[in-house]
């Protein structure tokens, strides 16, 4: 495409870009020459291995899951049981949230364009965004149900079933969260090989170009390590969701043996339910709090921004740092924009690559936007 | 040899750490500086944007004419100190009761009304679900779980208000504006969500084919869509489908008066239902069901995509791509730049346009000019945050 010739030609043809500038200007326009950072990104092998493998994943789960609630509705329609048609809604609804985390995956690394110039990964936090909420809805729906069955006491609210079929659900959940979390650690020393891997091709490949540029360009193939420190936003809401889910179908399993046992305390039943929906509200409260912190571009957390002014004034010929700004595009991604008041007589360009080297040694940062002011 | 060329665009003589004209709306100067800028002719940009500086909210509203104090950086940040960064989420049960009071004693009148609604839906679910549990009605519980969401909801857009006065600090360098386009969007999922299981109702209805008539809930809905009626004047400036956003308050006032609207409309289709059903229309449930569900679809859905917008950090909508094109034109042509690279435009909150650049510059040329011209262009356009980062080769 376009974008991707624009970009691969900046490093190489720095010299002649005198000559066909006034010409170029003509080509440019429909098309904006555009961060290299976030569009070679996209194509970073490793990373989109581990795209793969996610979307591998995620996309198996939909399946059984999809498999399962086909058998439900057909047995439920015909044994004619309630119970087992909601339990078939409630697997509708993890469908869906695992359906808005592939969605998330594949659509993250769409190139950016001129409208999205920090390219799509922001959308991966949105949709975990919006898991949480269906979770929360979920609890709603299954405290709801509680109360329903509290109020029929007339009616027989038959505890084997409910037993059953929250067991059954408590142990898909089970084997999702189990093989979520395990893959997670393989997949970690399998990324640090690829890392290295390419790393010594990328030096081979480019040992003739001296350009500071191209090898800082480079490295943010490095950087993808630290996103993969914790889970893809992604896996992280799935999981979660499939552990708040486990969460509430034992408390529903619970509340169904009690009534299995003794099918006249239903109000243990409610209490039960409130208590798992309480824990499993709790467990996304972390995640929650992350969430909102990188829409609110937010400092990251684990992140001292005092440090990091600290660390910039020690750099040589900065005198004053100001306008510090850090945020972070989705977990791991992060940036950074200050402007910069430099000793007098210091030579900018060293500023600036004294400032790129600090940021993308000591915190990760590879996408920095430095302005130096003089008096 | 390189010398560094200095450019302040806010003049010399201020701190450079001023951290108020960042966030803040002192520059409401700067806001019709811009709307000015735009009315004078800019040649083949004048039709697109002219537009854009139009007031949309022409009626003068006290809302809108809010005294420009209020929203910023001076001593109406009464309940938490100058360094103190409150995390969001670790807030404790007594700091929301202060806060709750302090949000009595120095709110703007939008917070006020908003708290009194949120009172009478707390009043009316609690009352609803009460009689509900002990009569035994499942109808009017889960009314009263709808509202128990609502109202969540609607107490986190009152904390954004509250909360987003607060002047920017280490942890969040932008200030906390951004919270209310976060609790714009949750009203606005939140709706989307409401839609759809409004549509699974019908459905539902459609497939049981349920001829119980609940009469008693006739009475809940009345009551429900008074109280939301009410909303819906308290809020009557905001009560329109496409609005022009200019300030963050815009958007949470804009999502809190189509959750009123939504819940009025929602209510109304429940009566709308009983009164067909009584008149012996056959599934009269599931078509008033499925018409309020297209219709708030329909409602939040611009409001959607414009918070979303917000929060991917998109290019502003109110600046026409063209107008960056054409900017980015009229920088490369200048004879000093040899190419311009990460140009990248983003809201924080609507009105307050970040942009970072990199350019790619002949080395040994003065650069105070070219930088002057940069600054311009893009002031123009309305950004008002620009880091410009030049690289000698």
């Amino acid at each position: 495409m376009e974008l991707e010739q624009i970009c691969i030609l900046k490093p190489d043809d720095e010299e002649e870009m005198e000559s066909p500038s006034p010409s170029k200007t003509e080509e440019n326009l429909g098309v904006v020459p555009l961060s290299c950072a976030f569009t070679r990104q996209e194509h970073c092998v490793s990373e989109t291995k581990e795209r793969e493998e996610s979307t591998r994943r995620l996309s198996s789960f939909i399946l059984l899951y999809l498999i399962v609630m086909s058998v439900q509705i057909v047995g439920g329609f015909k044994a004619n049981s309630l119970a087992v048609m909601t339990d078939a809604a409630h697997l509708l609804s993890d469908v869906a949230g695992l359906c808005v985390s592939l969605l998330a995956i594949k659509v993250s690394s769409w190139e950016a364009n001129p409208r999205n110039s920090f390219g799509f990964k922001r959308l991966e936090v949105l949709a975990a965004f919006l898991s949480v909420q269906l979770i929360w809805l979920v609890s709603g729906v299954i405290i709801h149900e509680a109360i329903q069955r509290l109020l029929s006491r007339s009616r027989e609210v038959n505890g084997e079933i409910m037993f059953g079929i929250s067991a059954f659900g408590f142990f898909m959940n089970l084997v999702m969260v189990l093989w979520l979390g395990h893959n997670h650690s393989h997949h970690h020393h399998d990324h640090h090989h690829h890392h290295h891997n390419h790393k010594h091709q990328h030096q081979y490949h480019h040992k003739e170009v001296v350009a500071e540029e191209e090898e800082e360009e480079m490295n943010p193939l490095k950087g993808e390590k630290s996103s993969s420190k914790e889970m893809n936003i992604n896996i992280q809401g799935a999981y979660l969701h499939a552990m708040a889910d486990m969460i509430q179908s034992l408390g529903v399993m619970i509340g169904g043996g009690i009534i299995w046992v003794k099918p006249k305390w239903v109000l243990v039943d409610l209490i039960c339910t409130l208590v798992f929906s309480a824990f499993a509200l709790a467990a996304t409260l972390p995640m929650l709090k992350n969430i909102f912190g990188i829409l609110m571009e937010r400092v990251p957390r684990d992140m001292d921004i005092e440090k990091l002014e600290r660390g910039l004034k020690r750099i040589d010929g900065v005198k004053i740092v100001y306008d510090l700004h850090v945020w972070e595009i989705t977990v791991g991604r992060i940036v950074l924009s200050c402007h910069i008041l430099p000793e007098p007589g210091a030579s900018p360009k060293e500023i600036i690559t004294g400032v790129r080297n600090f940021c993308r040694k000591s915190y990760g940062i590879y996408h920095v936007t430095v302005q130096v002011e003089s008096e | 040899m390189e010398r560094s060329i200095s450019f302040n665009p806010r003049g010399d003589n201020e701190l450079p750490n001023d951290r108020s004209s960042d966030v803040g709306y002192a520059a409401n100067d700067r806001r019709l500086a811009y709307s000015r800028s735009f009315q004078q002719s800019h040649g083949p940009r004048t039709p697109a944007v002219t537009e854009a500086a139009k007031p949309f909210l022409d009626r003068t509203v006290s809302s809108i004419d809010m005294p420009p104090e209020i929203y910023s950086v001076d001593g109406n940040d009464v309940f938490y100190g100058d360094g103190k960064d409150v995390e969001i989420g670790k807030v404790s049960v007594l700091d929301m009761v202060w806060e709750i009071f302090g949000v009595l004693r120095s709110g703007n009148r939008q917070m006020k009304r908003l708290f009194l609604l949120i009172a009478l839906n707390v009043l009316y679910s609690t009352t609803e679900l009460s009689i509900g549990i002990f009569t035994g009605r499942v109808g009017l519980v889960s009314d009263a779980f709808h509202l128990t969401f609502g109202c969540g909801l609607l107490t986190f857009s009152l904390f954004a208000m509250a909360t987003s006065r607060k002047k920017p600090d280490h942890a969040y360098s932008y200030g906390y504006k951004r919270l209310e386009v976060l609790s714009a969007f949750t009203n606005a999922l939140f709706l989307m969500f409401m839609s759809f299981s409004l549509a699974v109702e019908a459905l539902h209805a459609f497939i049981q084919d349920e001829s119980e008539h609940k009469h008693y809930l006739i009475v809940s809905a009345v009551t429900n869509l008074l109280v939301n009626l009410l909303g819906v004047w308290f809020f009557r400036n905001y009560a329109r489908v496409n609005i022009a956003y200019r300030k963050a308050e815009d958007m949470n006032y804009h999502s809190v008066c189509l959750h009123v609207i939504a819940d009025s409309i929602r209510s109304a289709g429940l009566i709308l239902a009983s009164w067909l059903l009584s008149l012996g229309v056959e599934n009269a449930e599931v078509l008033c069901l499925g018409l309020v569900s297209v219709t708030v679809f329909m409602l939040v859905m611009p409001l959607f995509k414009a918070t979303g917008g917000v929060l991917l950090q998109m290019a502003p909508p109110n600046i026409p791509s063209s107008a960056l094109s054409k900017c980015l034109r009229q920088i490369t042509s200048r004879e000093d730049v040899m190419e311009v690279l990460q140009a990248r435009f983003w809201e924080v909150v609507p009105g307050h346009t970040v942009g970072s650049l990199r350019l790619q510059v002949k080395s040994g040329i003065d650069e105070r000019p070219l930088l002057q011209y940069v600054y311009d262009v893009y002031h123009d356009l309305g950004v008002q945050d620009l880091t410009l980062q030049t690289d000698y080769t």
